[in-house]
């Protein structure tokens, strides 16, 4: 484009630009002005002399990162619970979306959907005191497993059942709140589509397979490629509640890792680099999630 | 639209309201924990393991301990405060946000995509973003927990997915009549997307209903204080593991009766955890009704 | 091409960000005036009320040879201090505590206090330095990371030692009473570390400083050993018999329960000690070592994978949290516990269960134990004088009167005539009927509002506290504080430098040592793998760590050489 083909389409389209302009300065302003901040990671943070002062130390921190006796181990654990949780938890929602468009009776519908948003708004610590509980060897679900005649084991010991545990609470705990985006997403679709089909005699299976579905593939799209950008990122504080000792060689995340060592001796530049090593991982992978997606479906996020 | 049903859908039907009902019974058994271990008798319930399916004994001291402290009401006034305003500017600059990317022929509509994501990978961390904060004024301003967070990025791109659904030939008969994309959003597009509105209102107020860490690191006049930071508050003073020489049982064998008032600290994590989530629970019908399946574009288009 | 476009955006935006700035702090300057205003109208009202019962004080409290008021004009310092606990359901800082109003009242300095956020202290510490908006006065100098050392060479702290010699007599006086105190209110470059939190365990009026008495240690279930006929074990055989007999007769569903995932009792060391060693760093001959890889460990592992398989720990050790610690304490299904100090015994007694203190468990009737846990008597908490502080003189002698005779009553009792009427012959105050009888029972919730709880003062928590007062916990404490720590290392400091390189070599190796000896406890590695454990703890550079704790060690010991 020339420049005065741009110039005349600012000026066609002025609204959609001053529209635009508050987005773009509040981006500006409020996430690229502090992000001179990620240059700590190579520096050797003193609080005396402030991020830009502090000394240059080069890759140190993330040298000091990679040479940890379990690095790969962090790495490992780290990508299979978020593959788990992507491979179990992404869908459910969707699933559970989908089975609750399926309900006609509206009461129960309702009371459904507001059940199943509790669980989001009840805090970690006390979510993991619960599946603590549960899992002991005291605890209920041993009871119905000797019920039927195993043996008691207590669960959060066993590193095989450690993703299991954190990946079905974790679905538990969110499947009710994920569905309200794709059930929103539902309502966008065009009634008539449905109409038409029931007049084409086609079953409700295939009216959801060939409408209902297809019409909430944007948004599944979209929200597949920003949970790939999360696939490094898996919060500490679930984890540091749950496991031990016992569980370590499935559990020990990054985060985890950093928040233990940060009880030694917190090093606020080495978590920086730690933090900014998973956010060149995370964009990668989006930027690749992205191409692809631009390439079989119409949908991506540029 | 009522069809007869085949066998197939009544056998799925039922499966279906199954499924749901385990489901939802699944996720009403966290709250209800919540709720019965609030009036538990504290003795009884740190002696209990397992289900618990009603209030072991009954006592509202926990509640007297949360609404003992006196800044629990300008706390709810404040928040109150925080949600509306908040969510009011979220909204207003991400549907501008969302329909600026949402269109087509934007010039570097893609770049500034790219440059959005950028934000939700990186950022400088918290230093630079309090000297920021500071260097604008805000800090110890109510300000402070309303602009830095304008827009959520996550939720930028849910918004853009939906407005991106609603078919041109809309926008452009629209054009034709000489309206401008001002008008165009707020007299066309928003209208049309009332069910992502409704999930936008919840998502964001639902975050500033939760949110304590802006709070905590900006504010230092309590009077601004939010209610989950005094909620924050409560919980920590009555942590008992954190109250590591808590010898101050003196005389207990003969005052009983005060053991209930001593230990009713144990009650204060579930206590606080309903007086912080029943209001915002309310929200949440008045959200469902914009779920009614296809009324809008069906509306327009009749 | 693009450039222009490019700059007129950048500028628009310019145009734009000014717009919202200015928007900004027009509005919110009109709010902060209001509520500056409300807040102050506040305190001038509450101060109003209070001086009509104070004022008869002020004759009573002679100063002895300490000057009052320390400046005729009033002066105010900001004063940067965590605060928080259920104190804060009664006063919301500080400034209403009436220790410090009545400090201001008899030294006419004023404090203004900043409290960092709840659980947020280390980030709000660090946020304040390095935005530079450093107050007058900090308490817990100590957080500044790299050590006050770094923060007196960075320029952040101002040197005490000069102005302690000239302006703080009463406090010099008590730091060169007791050689042990003097070498740990000194840094390792001679600097005066700050106003620290000095101890004082003994009864009666002295203000000689002593360690207190260790807090946490074994218990055991007295009425069980009762019911049996058995004394409280001292041995580990003893231990043994006790376990196994809790377990066979009285059905204990778990004889020993242990606090955390760790495996051993990490701050007590209770049976790790009994094998001639401490649980971590310590000690021996002034030879640094890491008990996890002395030959006494193997020992201790053999001797606790033989009583994990029969049933006498807690099979679950790994998961058991607070919470269900409690669970199975208060139901009675608990015979022993490690770990932390009398709440949770406390806590029992009022269910009926008693538990009693037990000695560190000595290996047979011979042998002594030489680690143990122990306090120190200065518990930091330091005050440090900021680079801003105009008037470091005046904050000097301020700090001095915590540390009279006057301010040892004043910040350990509060008030006298207010909170408490006078002393009895233990030295302990005789709190108004208001305090005993509504607030002993909730003594951690009043106990910062009339007193000072942590503080830079001279505190004795023996004559102040009534949860002291009770004479048969007190003797748990008193009996292990007479068992020997000669293992246990100084309070020595590491330098940032060493500190990155502790926390890099030490997350690995204490993950991998918490693996190894649980699978070495739980029967599921054979102990022959001790000593390729051993290796691969060494191979992962243990020695390293040693030397790094050797030099600080050195350091130490030579702190008092530097300081004159």
């Amino acid at each position: 484009m020339t420049r005065a083909q741009i110039k005349t389409d600012i000026i066609r389209n002025k609204y959609i630009y001053i529209m635009a302009l508050p987005v773009i300065a509040y981006y500006i302003i409020f996430h690229y002005m502090p992000m001179y901040g990620a240059i700590i990671a190579f520096k050797e943070f003193n609080p005396a002399l402030g991020i830009i002062r502090s000394p240059w130390v080069g890759f140190k921190h993330f040298k000091s990162f990679f040479e940890g006796v379990y690095f790969w181990r962090l790495i490992r654990n780290t990508l299979l619970i978020s593959i788990y949780s992507l491979v179990w938890g992404f869908p459910a929602p969707i699933i559970l979306a989908l089975l609750l468009n399926e309900v006609k009776n509206n009461y129960f519908k309702r009371t459904v959907q507001t059940i199943s948003y509790l669980p989001h708004f009840i805090s970690l610590v006390v979510v993991c005191g619960i599946i603590k509980d549960f899992t002991s060897t005291d605890g209920v679900i041993n009871d119905i497993i000797e019920l039927l005649g195993g043996e008691r084991t207590n669960f959060l010991m066993k590193p095989e059942w450690f993703r299991p545990i954190y990946v079905g609470s974790g679905i538990w705990q969110e499947v009710g709140w994920g569905s309200i985006i794709y059930l929103a997403a539902i309502t966008n679709i065009d009634p008539e589509l449905y109409e038409a089909a029931t007049i084409d005699g086609a079953s409700r299976w295939k009216q959801t397979w060939h409408i209902t579905l297809p019409g909430i593939v944007p948004t599944i799209v979209i929200l597949l490629i920003l949970r790939l950008g999360g696939l490094m990122s898996v919060g500490f504080e679930k984890i540091i509640l749950l496991y031990n000792s016992a569980t370590m060689e499935t559990a020990d995340v990054i985060s985890s890792y950093v928040y233990r060592r940060g009880l030694l001796d917190f090093d606020y530049s080495f978590s920086a680099a730690v933090g900014l090593f998973n956010s060149v991982i995370n964009l990668i992978l989006i930027t690749s999630a992205n191409k692809l997606s631009r390439k079989i479906s119409e949908t991506s996020l540029w | 639209m009522v069809t007869k049903k085949t066998v197939g859908e009544r056998i799925f039907n039922c499966i279906n309201i199954t499924f749901l009902t385990i489901l939802a019974i699944a996720c009403l058994y966290p709250m209800l924990y919540v709720l019965f271990a609030s009036f538990s008798d504290p003795i009884e319930l740190m002696k209990h393991r397992g289900l618990m399916l009603r209030p072991l004994g009954f006592t509202i001291e926990g509640y007297k301990l949360v609404f003992k402290n006196p800044s629990i009401t300008t706390g709810y006034l404040n928040t109150l405060f925080y949600v509306t305003a908040g969510t009011a500017i979220n909204l207003f600059m991400t549907s501008l946000g969302a329909y600026v990317l949402s269109r087509k022929n934007v010039l570097w509509k893609n770049a500034i995509a790219f440059m959005i994501t950028i934000t939700m990978l990186f950022s400088g961390g918290l230093i630079p973003f309090y000297l920021l904060v500071k260097s604008l004024g805000m800090v110890n301003t109510r300000w402070a927990l309303i602009i830095p967070g304008a827009i959520s990025t996550y939720n930028l791109f849910v918004m853009r997915t939906s407005f991106a659904s609603i078919p041109d030939s809309l926008e452009e008969s629209a054009k034709i009549d000489g309206a401008n994309d001002f008008i165009i959003l707020f007299r066309i597009i928003l209208p049309l997307s009332k069910a992502v509105l409704a999930v936008m209102t919840l998502f964001y107020a639902v975050g500033h209903w939760n949110a304590w860490f802006n709070a905590m690191i900006f504010l230092r006049k309590r009077e601004l204080f939010p209610l989950q930071l005094i909620l924050r508050e409560i919980l920590i003073a009555n942590d008992m593991q954190s109250m590591s020489n808590l010898e101050g049982l003196v005389d207990v064998s003969v005052q009983a009766n005060a053991d209930i008032v001593y230990f009713a600290r144990l009650l204060v994590q579930y206590c606080t955890i309903i007086v912080a989530t029943l209001p915002i629970l309310f929200l949440y019908p008045f959200v469902q009704k914009y779920f009614v399946k296809g009324v809008m574009i069906g509306s327009l288009k009749g | 091409m693009k450039k222009p476009i490019k700059m007129i955006s950048f500028l628009l935006v310019l145009i734009l960000t000014v717009g919202l700035f200015s928007g900004c702090t027009g509005t919110s300057s009109d709010k902060t005036g209001d509520t500056t205003t409300k807040v102050e109208k506040d305190s001038t009202d509450k101060n109003d009320e209070k001086p009509a019962e104070s004022e008869t004080k002020e004759g009573e409290s002679e100063a002895g040879s300490f000057a009052l008021p320390i400046v005729d004009k009033p002066i105010t310092f900001t004063y940067w201090v965590p605060f928080g606990g259920t104190a804060k359901e009664i006063i919301p800082d500080l400034s209403q505590n009436e220790v410090y109003q009545e400090l201001e009242k008899l030294t006419n300095v004023k404090i203004e206090f900043i409290h960092p956020p709840e659980g947020q202290e280390t980030e709000h510490f660090n946020l304040m330095i390095s935005s530079g908006d450093l107050p007058d006065i900090i308490e817990q100098g100590e957080r500044y990371k790299g050590g006050i050392d770094k923060a007196i060479a960075d320029g952040i702290y101002i040197r005490l030692n000069e102005l302690v010699d000239k302006y703080a007599p009463n406090f010099k006086k008590i730091i060169e009473s007791n050689e042990e105190l003097k070498k740990q209110v000194y840094s390792d470059e001679g600097n005066l570390l700050g106003f620290g939190m000095i101890t004082s365990d003994v009864p009666g009026t002295s203000l000689e400083p002593t360690a207190e008495n260790p807090w946490c240690g074994p218990f055991i279930r007295k009425d069980w050993l009762d019911e049996l006929g058995m004394e409280i074990p001292t041995t580990i055989d003893e231990w043994y018999t006790a376990l196994k007999a809790f377990k066979e007769q009285m059905n204990a569903e778990v004889p020993m329960i242990w606090n955390n995932a760790i495996g051993m009792e990490p701050s007590t060391g209770a049976f790790v000690s009994a094998f001639d060693i401490g649980p971590g760093f310590y000690i021996k001959n002034g030879e640094i070592k890491y008990g996890p890889i002395e030959p006494g460990f193997k020992e201790y592992l053999q001797l606790v994978n033989k009583w994990y398989e029969e049933g006498l720990i807690d099979r679950d050790f790994p998961t058991r949290d607070a919470k269900s610690i409690d669970a199975l304490v208060m139901s009675g299904k608990v015979g022993a516990k490690l770990q932390d100090g009398t709440a949770l015994v406390l806590k029992a007694r009022a269910v009926g269960i008693e538990f009693a203190g037990a000695p560190y468990p000595k290996k047979n009737e011979n042998s002594e134990i030489h680690w143990r846990y122990k306090n120190n008597i200065c518990r930091a908490n330091y005050g440090v004088i900021t680079s801003k502080c105009k008037n470091p003189e005046v904050a000097v002698k301020w700090f001095d009167y915590h540390y009279t005779e006057d301010g040892f009553k004043l910040f350990n009792f509060g008030v006298e005539g207010k909170s408490y009427t006078g002393i009895d012959e233990k030295g302990r105050p005789k709190y108004v009927e208001y305090i005993s009888k509504n607030n002993y029972q909730d003594f951690d919730r009043y106990n910062s509002v009339f007193r000072l709880h942590n503080g830079p003062y001279l505190k004795s928590d023996l004559r102040s506290n009534p949860r002291r007062w009770m004479e048969d916990l007190e003797q748990y404490r008193i009996t292990w504080n007479n068992q020997p720590a000669d293992y246990v290392l100084p309070p020595i400091t590491l330098t940032a430098e060493e500190g990155a390189e502790y926390a890099k070599i030490m997350s690995d190796i204490e993950a991998y040592r918490n693996e190894m000896m649980l699978k070495f406890i739980m029967g599921q590695e054979p102990l022959d793998k001790f000593d390729e454990y051993v290796n691969n703890i060494k191979a992962m550079n243990i020695d390293r760590v040693i030397e790094i704790y050797k030099a600080a060690l050195d350091r130490y010991n030579k702190r008092l050489e530097k300081v004159d």
